[in-house]
């Protein structure tokens, strides 16, 4: 593989792997660190890589563990306070209802880790069932049952019974984008 | 790529795996969705850009 395409393969791929990594720590400057060390280690240990396998699997792997393993290690130097990770979740409010999206990832902070890893990856950055269980390293039925089980966790966490409560579907979310409704932060 | 995997897109009726109305899972996929697109549609910093223009050009030196 050229240093070439290596460089355009991963450049394409920062984008997702901002949304994934800040969807999984809820904090874009630590999603940045994440990133930059997840390139590289890519960089890195480019040899290990198969061409013609998926490029932007192999970079979320390296991310996700990445992610755990600091977990990991953090977890054993400090248990955290209870609150503590909550109060420095941030996301940018650029667009669409800032206050829904902070609870949307409160709520998602709340989930187990192996659960929420696998409704970002199926839900949020659009894998398939079959990637997402490449990316953590389980059977694909495994990702399945988790991202059921997040998804009920989800709205129990945030006592939501029905689609209406959640606001705007897609639908009315693009028409109302399109008409520069949308809500603002 | 389906954004709710096969099992949704299937078009399973009202009441959708898990237990959870379809509807409902549709909406918290359409949310998460929001939330990821938020930081994967916005410009890529100069940061990482730098940073792969120096890890390529250490490469092309080797």
């Amino acid at each position: 593989m050229s240093a070439d395409t290596v460089k355009e393969g991963f450049v394409a791929a920062i984008p997702n792997l901002r949304g994934f990594a800040v969807s999984l720590c809820g904090n874009l400057e630590h999603a940045d660190d994440l990133v930059q060390e997840t390139l590289l280690k890519a960089f890195k240990n480019i040899n290990s890589f198969e061409e013609g396998t998926n490029l932007k699997a192999w970079l979320f792997t390296i991310l996700r563990n990445t992610y755990f393993s600091e977990r990991r290690r953090l977890k054993r130097e400090v248990e955290d306070v209870d609150g503590l990770h909550a109060s420095r979740l941030a996301i940018h409010p650029e667009q669409h209802g800032h206050m829904d999206m902070c609870e949307l990832h409160d709520a998602l902070n709340l989930l187990k880790d192996d659960q929420r890893e696998a409704l970002i990856l199926v839900c949020a950055a659009g894998m398939s069932y079959e990637e997402a269980a490449t990316i953590s390293g389980c059977a694909v039925g495994t990702i399945k049952s988790r991202v059921n089980r997040a998804r009920a966790k989800l709205s129990e966490i945030m006592g939501v019974k029905s689609p209406e409560e959640f606001g705007p579907d897609a639908a009315t979310d693009a028409i109302l984008s399109e008409r520069g409704y949308r809500r603002q932060a | 790529m389906p954004i709710l995997g096969a099992d949704y897109t299937a078009g399973r009726a009202e009441q959708g795996v898990g237990g959870l109305d379809a509807a409902l899972q549709s909406q918290i996929g359409h949310k998460l969705k929001i939330m990821f697109d938020q930081v994967a549609n916005a410009a890529i910093p100069d940061k990482f850009l730098d940073l792969l223009d120096k890890l390529h050009s250490e490469e092309k030196l080797k």
